[in-house]
């Protein structure tokens, strides 16, 4: 299969990913073969790349926002079917036994392995990954499961978590969805919500190009100013 | 990391809240793909190809996406 591998880090004008032909991995007992429709570009893929994260395994396939169609299933599968369009993100897995697994904060695990980092991520033609950590796509979103028309909705579901980075301050949390639904509730609950592109959402817009961190020592020059 | 730059104290006024997360749980994704359909959400993509990932970190690097960079793979 095609894919981009990481060999080591350094910036990413200098070091650019490898395009090339590697193996299709084969799915694992309890993991699932994925057809990679989509891979969001995330800002912690360039921490990745550019070494603020120390290289885990090398060389290594970015991308953790990923949505594809299901084509393979290991043994001991039962979730998915062959053809569901699904999602993968960053946490790949966890495990499942430390005490923030057993206390519903899976997200702290002591013992986490992420997507794109600690294995193969979605720079690829290809991803496997364990069943239970895997999303479903809500059908509710426009296009059809498996069909052309539905790489639009694949895309358009990435521009999620870079919405998310609008206000996101804390690193490395790469979950594709998460750091969003507290901001959602608020914005429900108490006044407008800013996504247009016009007014307030404007502003956000502009908030996140002056507050999104860059990978490298390199900073916006200009503060951040109401449109 | 970068510093996190200043801003105007108006975005924050009227007790809007400013909260970090680490990674996210499953159930948390679940939850906001519930919530996504309800919305329902719009997002603003700058589509790539796969053979182009270094230019849509580049381009990302550099504040030269509007919304967020795609990969597009296969067909």
């Amino acid at each position: 299969m095609k894919a981009c591998l990481l060999h080591t880090t350094s910036a990413i004008e200098t070091n650019p990913l490898e395009f090339g032909e590697v193996v299709t991995p084969q799915p694992k007992s309890g993991e699932v073969l994925v057809r990679v429709r989509a891979c969001g570009v995330c800002r912690t893929d360039l921490h990745v790349i550019e070494g603020e994260l120390p290289l885990r395994k090398s060389p290594v396939i970015p991308g953790h926002q990923v949505v594809g169609i299901v084509e393979g299933q290991g043994e001991n599968t039962r979730r998915f079917a062959i053809g569901d369009r699904v999602g993968i993100a960053w946490l790949h897995r966890t495990d499942g036994t430390c005490e923030y697994c057993k206390t519903n904060a899976e997200n702290l695990c002591d013992n986490p392995v992420f997507t794109g980092y600690s294995v193969d991520g979605g720079y690829a033609e290809y991803i496997v990954a364990p069943e239970d950590f895997i999303y479903t796509i809500p059908a509710e979103f426009p296009g059809r499961c498996g069909s052309p028309g539905s790489k639009r909705v694949d895309a358009s579901a990435f521009m999620v978590s870079e919405q998310r980075r609008t206000l996101r301050f804390r690193w490395p949390g790469t979950g594709m969805w998460m750091c969003l639904l507290p901001l959602v509730m608020f914005a429900i609950k108490n006044w407008h919500w800013s996504w247009a592109r016009c007014g307030p959402e404007g502003r956000m817009m502009n908030l996140r190009r002056s507050w999104t961190p860059r990978s490298s020592s390199r900073r916006p020059e200009k503060s951040f100013r109401r449109r | 990391m970068s510093p996190i730059p200043s801003f105007s104290y108006d975005l924050l006024y009227q007790e809007r809240v400013i909260r970090s997360v680490a990674n996210n749980t499953r159930q948390d994704g679940i939850d906001f793909l519930r919530i996504a359909v309800e919305i329902p959400i719009r997002t603003q993509v700058q589509v790539f190809s796969l053979s182009e990932a270094n230019r849509a970190l580049n381009a990302l690097k550099n504040d030269a996406i509007s919304g967020a960079a795609v990969l597009r793979i296969g067909e």
